[in-house]
């Protein structure tokens, strides 16, 4: 019988600070991890315990992948003081995530608030790799401040393959000239293509405003991709922490889950 | 099998098993190893379910240590759990169903004979009367049918269990085949499932709220509660623990955030697991209706009566 708990090692090939508080590790596992954009893993460290981390990189690239980490404490202070070359103990890839070979030729629209543009670093970098797959792609990006922004060192790249980016930030800054304002205030400013497919990661507050404006914009339910944050233990859907009033666990049937199936749960956003 | 026999039997068992069977245990009737047939207390509700041999707490997954997981190999202990209530049976049945892919409950199972016993009704279980019918739906290797007389009619569930009764010379039985879990939603009202996704914010979950220590005493003693922990040890070692849906850390994430946010949030997923989710994942509740949350609640939470109101909300 497959024992789901036993994880497998794995070492760390490169760790960068991105921006303050977060770094980005490469870990590459002993057996290879095919997993899917939007998908998550269990990281642990001996002593220390595990934590549920989203996949970052590329989903067509499986020999090694990418982890961005924001310093919380816990594991995570843990994970800040590794160096390259250090071993963690990985077991995953866990759930459902976006099902981007479903989408292609299809407009895709992400929007990201904060640490949630991680998991939808791995769909742009799984489009980009396909790029001719889709259409066009729209990056929303909502965060604190300029210098939280995650990732930004790679939006020059991105933009480059044809990804649109629109960052506004909460906090008003002297050094930007962009937008600024809660991420709603996007869609007022630029337009969305038609028959675009909406895949949203961020926190509750910013499904509830984003979700009113894709309803709004005449989303269908099952064009909406949101991925949910939980508790989580046993990654296989049995321990109970992660599970959404009436029905469902984020571990097994998400954390990506269609606004439909969503939308008559109470409590999940 | 008559009483002079079924003495006989235990004393044959006593020597070739480990066995457990309810037995006073200082204020309690409790599962544990017994030694002499005359420890047995089979009429009495054991305190506790039989949760414990199959997820016991801690169980130890794997170690960190010198970067090998795998999980601890375990020796084989023969044991036999006498005298288990059908309710108790019943929760078995599911939980065999909801960890038939967990590496550890399955071999704690294939560790145990299991032996039930047709049981007493008592004040707060509302478990329904044995029929024979129902025995095909339960998992069991041996089961006990008291008769009024203090005699037993004998049935057996598995080879396992027709085999020790031939080994030890008994011939008399009735070979019953598993046909799968029983649907034990009709025990309860009509639509439950519908009834109880339908009153959440209801004033009910606002007074339970409000009455509930969220002491969770009653996650202790429910042969279905059955979530988990993983915990780590600063050794490295990772175990498994029962974790308790009532304590506010329960679903609570990195930054702080607790998405059951209080008492009635908690009490209200406590039902909404085992009468709705459960309803979706497998077809059964989670209840057997053995009334032990009600027996140990402090503050008098009543299943049964709490069931009978939320049906009555239209």
């Amino acid at each position: 019988m497959i024992n789901p708990f036993l994880p497998q090692r794995a070492k760390i090939i490169n760790i960068y600070q991105d921006a303050p508080g977060t770094k980005v590790f490469t870990i590459k596992p002993r057996k290879e991890i095919n997993f899917q954009a939007g998908q998550f893993l269990e990281i642990s460290l001996p002593e220390i315990g595990e934590a549920p981390f989203a996949f970052c990189s590329s989903q067509y690239q499986n020999k090694k992948f990418k982890i961005a980490v924001q310093e919380k404490g816990g594991l995570t202070a843990s994970l800040f003081k590794l160096k390259e070359g250090d071993e963690v103990a990985v077991r995953g890839p866990f759930g459902q995530g976006f099902e981007l070979e479903k989408f292609s030729r299809k407009n895709i629209l992400l929007i990201a608030g904060g640490i949630g543009l991680a998991p939808l670093r791995s769909v742009i970098a799984s489009i980009i790799d396909q790029r001719k797959n889709y259409k066009k792609v729209q990056l929303f990006y909502g965060t604190r401040c300029a210098e939280l922004r995650i990732f930004e060192k790679e939006f020059c790249d991105w933009e480059k393959n044809n990804i649109e980016i629109r960052v506004t930030l909460d906090q008003c800054d002297l050094k930007w000239h962009g937008d600024i304002g809660a991420i709603t205030n996007l869609f007022d400013k630029y337009s969305i293509p038609k028959n675009a497919i909406a895949f949203a990661v961020g926190p509750p507050m910013m499904y509830k405003f984003v979700l009113e404006k894709l309803k709004k914009l005449k989303f269908k339910d099952e064009n909406i991709y949101l991925s949910l944050e939980r508790r989580m233990h046993c990654g296989i859907g049995l321990c109970q922490h992660c599970s959404l009033t009436n029905g469902k666990y984020v571990c097994k049937d998400g954390p990506v889950f269609s606004w439909a199936e969503l939308k008559d749960l109470p409590n999940a956003i | 099998m008559n009483q002079i026999n079924y003495n006989k039997f235990i004393s044959w068992l006593l020597l070739r098993f480990t066995v457990i069977s309810p037995k006073q245990k200082g204020e309690r009737v409790c599962f544990d190893k017994i030694k002499t047939a005359g420890e047995i207390e089979s009429f009495a509700k054991p305190f506790y379910p039989l949760r414990k041999f199959f997820l016991p707490c801690p169980e130890k997954l794997y170690e960190h240590r010198k970067n090998n997981y795998a999980a601890p190999k375990q020796k084989n202990h023969e044991r036999i759990i006498l005298n288990i209530p059908l309710y108790d049976l019943e929760a078995l049945s599911y939980l065999i169903i909801i960890f038939g892919r967990d590496p550890y409950f399955q071999k704690h199972l294939r560790d145990t004979v299991i032996c039930g016993i047709s049981a007493l009704p008592d004040e707060n279980s509302f478990s329904a009367q044995f029929e024979d019918k129902i025995l095909q739906h339960l998992k069991f290797d041996l089961y006990f049918d008291r008769n009024e007389d203090g005699s037993y009619r004998l049935f057996t569930g598995s080879e396992q269990g027709q085999k020790i009764l031939e080994a030890f010379g008994e011939k008399n039985y009735s070979h019953i085949e598993y046909r799968g879990p029983l649907n034990n939603l009709a025990f309860f009202a009509p639509k439950i499932k519908e009834k109880i996704k339908a009153s959440r914010g209801a004033k009910i979950w606002q007074d339970l709220g409000k009455k509930c220590l969220a002491c969770g005493k009653c996650t202790l003693v429910c042969p279905l509660c059955y979530c988990y922990d993983l915990k780590t040890d600063s050794r490295g070692k990772v175990s498994r623990e029962w974790g308790n849906c009532f304590y506010s850390e329960f679903s609570e994430v990195a930054g702080g955030h607790k998405f059951l946010k209080n008492i009635e949030e908690r009490i209200y997923n406590w039902y909404d697991h085992k009468f709705v989710r459960m309803v979706l994942e497998y077809g059964f509740t989670g209840c057997v209706q053995c009334g032990r949350c009600s027996d140990v609640c402090p503050v008098g939470i009543n299943i049964k009566k709490n069931l009978e109101k939320i049906n009555k909300i239209s």
